[in-house]
């Protein structure tokens, strides 16, 4: 896990929640920045929604703590932490307008009316909406009601935005053009956010740091580069990404942190510490296997083309190298040799992961 | 009118499902209903005349029979909401095999027939009842008190006879609410008074307005309830149709107080047709 930002606007402590035998969460620590925008990414199951219903006040956690801005909020109920949050399918208020629904908060703190059309048409105008604020809600798109969501969140002025799987209900054109949409417009405003997602496309697009969540755990907190590039679990680089797994034992430990991994493909070198006779799973990401010219040299593999898959760009090939499960390669487009093929790879020694082997 | 409905096959298709039910009803209920208007309005040698009318609408004591009529309808509806609106929160909030127990309490009582239940509150309220008795053992009372044949138990009868069809309505339009409704209001700022106040009230008004349709108007046109918890002297619309029709022989008075019953039930399914259209 990361360590925490210098002035931590949103710190989470050692929050743990229970339902019945399962343990939903496990010990989360967390620290979040002002202006910092983090997802919460995961299986359905790991957790994330029950962190952020816990940051929320929507649930309690059974111990640890939530502190915004230096005050402890773990106890406050959800009307008082002025934290908002734009729901999976946007929990608008059915019988109220467009206006309505964005004012529902203004009204609620007493503000004056005068004030509130203007505050209203001022965040319906930041999510372009401001030529449908007299419509009643059910007459909106998918995607209209997501940002009617968005303005009656913002419009209060949280002091964080919790988003709980809010693009996924839109089809995915949408969802992409609304992605990059919503980024900029939290960086306008400065807002601190946090997404929950299983969406990794969503994540890697979205954040400065992803928190990859699994069984109520946080594996890896890291900016989205490092996540995808360094993962720091099996499961985190399952979970984003593409990945070409190898299972082997370690058989020579030729200097520290190098090691020599016997597979079915041959023997690998790669960058590691495991004593010698450590069951590993060796992975990387599809795209840093490269083809080779000859089946000597080091760290070549080499097996039989099973299929191609062409993406335009770019061709996924699928080489059974004997393990069972064939092997991802991924290279440039047009450069796939005919299926049936004997073909060389070289496995990457730099970008090669190395992690413990579950199964063994 | 009918052939523009007939020109729509979705139309079409809508009438013919309806049509059973409509023949039924036609047959069944409109028929007699329009028997009722020339009967209202024909005098003992057959000519036409309002006499009955200007009884009804003319002397205190019918007027006193349809205020009866109306207090005990009204004040039935009153205590059924008050009672049956939170129920059926009870309701939706209960899980498992409560929510099944609870559901079986209240359909099970509908299957008894409202005899049997107006018979067992008078055998509850009657001087040596189970009631009496209870208070008598708790040291509230010394001396039986009389409770049956008093307007506080018919109407607690009548309440707790009719209290289903407040609960049910009222559990299906708000089970079909949306609870992250309410986790909206509270992260937007609102306390639960106020989240209730401006989200879920406002959104279970259809149901409001169908149960309190449903018990009005099981309540004003109920003949067991206020025959047996009241007695012989307490009089309202339906049992003075049955005593015109029944006892007097004189149909056309019947009819009118028919016709009464009549109008103020269709006002009152007019009014919460109306409401529901404006409600969300």
């Amino acid at each position: 896990m990361s360590a925490a930002p210098a002035a931590a606007h949103l710190d989470i402590r050692d929050v743990g929640k229970r339902f019945g035998a399962t343990t939903v969460l496990d010990g989360i620590t967390l620290s979040v920045a002002a202006g910092e925008l983090i997802t919460l990414l995961g299986p359905s199951g790991c957790g994330k929604t029950t962190l952020l219903r816990a940051i929320a006040g929507l649930a309690l956690p059974d111990s640890g703590t939530v502190t915004v801005a230096g005050r402890d909020i773990t106890r406050l109920p959800p009307h008082k932490r002025h934290v908002g949050v734009v729901f999976q399918n946007y929990a608008l208020f059915p019988h109220l307008s467009v206006r309505g629904n964005v004012a529902f908060g203004l009204r609620v703190h007493g503000k004056p009316k005068t004030e509130i059309d203007g505050i209203v048409d001022r965040y319906l105008g930041l999510v372009k909406l401001a030529h449908l604020a007299e419509r009643p809600v059910s007459a909106l798109s998918g995607g209209q009601q997501q940002r009617v969501a968005l303005a009656r969140a913002l419009a209060v002025e949280p002091t964080i935005m919790l988003f709980d799987e809010a693009l996924s209900a839109l089809d995915r054109k949408l969802r992409e053009s609304m992605q990059v949409e919503l980024r900029q417009l939290l960086r306008d405003i400065g807002a601190t956010a946090i997404f929950v997602t299983h969406d990794q496309d969503e994540a890697l697009t979205m954040s400065d740091r992803i928190a990859v969540m699994n069984g109520g755990r946080i594996e890896q907190c890291a900016d989205p580069k490092t996540v995808y590039a360094a993962p720091a679990t099996l499961f985190a680089l399952d979970f984003v990404g593409l990945s070409s797994k190898l299972t082997g034992r370690v058989v020579e430990v030729p200097q520290r942190g190098t090691i020599i991994v016997e597979t079915v493909a041959g023997r690998l070198t790669a960058r590691a510490n495991f004593a010698v006779g450590s069951p590993v799973v060796l992975a990387t990401r599809p795209e840093y296997l490269a083809l080779s010219d000859t089946a000597t040299g080091e760290n070549v593999i080499s097996g039989r083309l099973h299929t191609t898959v062409f993406h335009g760009s770019r061709s996924m090939l699928h080489v059974d190298i004997g393990s069972g499960t064939p092997l991802a390669v991924e290279i440039s487009g047009l450069d796939a040799p005919p299926a049936g093929n004997t073909i060389h790879l070289r496995w990457p020694v730099e970008t090669g992961y190395v992690y413990p082997d579950p199964s063994a | 009118m009918i052939a523009a409905l007939l020109a729509n096959r979705e139309k079409r298709i809508a009438l013919a499902f309806l049509a059973p039910a409509v023949l039924l009803l036609l047959v069944l209920f409109v028929l007699p209903l329009l028997l009722l208007l020339p009967a209202s309005i024909r005098g003992a040698d057959g000519s036409f005349t309002l006499a009955a009318y200007a009884r009804l609408l003319g002397e205190s004591y019918y007027l006193g029979i349809i205020w009866n009529s109306l207090k005990f309808a009204s004040l039935t509806t009153l205590f059924a909401f008050l009672i049956g609106y939170p129920a059926a929160f009870g309701l939706l909030y209960a899980r498992g095999w409560l929510r099944s127990l609870l559901l079986i309490c209240l359909f099970l009582p509908l299957s008894v027939g409202v005899i049997v239940k107006a018979f067992a509150w008078t055998v509850l309220l009657r001087r040596d009842g189970l009631v009496n008795a209870a208070l008598q053992l708790l040291g509230i009372i010394d001396e039986p008190i009389r409770l049956i044949f008093t307007e506080p138990a018919l109407i607690i009868g009548a309440v707790n006879i009719f209290l289903p069809f407040m609960i049910l309505p009222v559990y299906a339009v708000v089970a079909q609410i949306d609870r992250r409704l309410g986790e909206a209001a509270a992260t937007l700022g609102a306390p639960p008074l106020t989240a209730f106040l401006r989200v879920i009230f406002p959104l279970s008004l259809p149901g409001i307005i169908a149960g309190t349709a449903l018990v009005f108007a099981l309540a004003v046109s109920a003949y067991v309830v206020p025959t047996l918890l009241m007695g012989e002297r307490y009089q309202t619309l339906p049992t003075l149709i049955t005593k015109a029709f029944l006892l007097a022989r004189d149909p056309a008075f019947g009819a009118v107080a028919g016709m009464a019953l009549l109008v103020i039930a269709l006002s009152v399914v007019l009014l919460s047709t109306r409401l529901n259209r404006s409600a969300p």
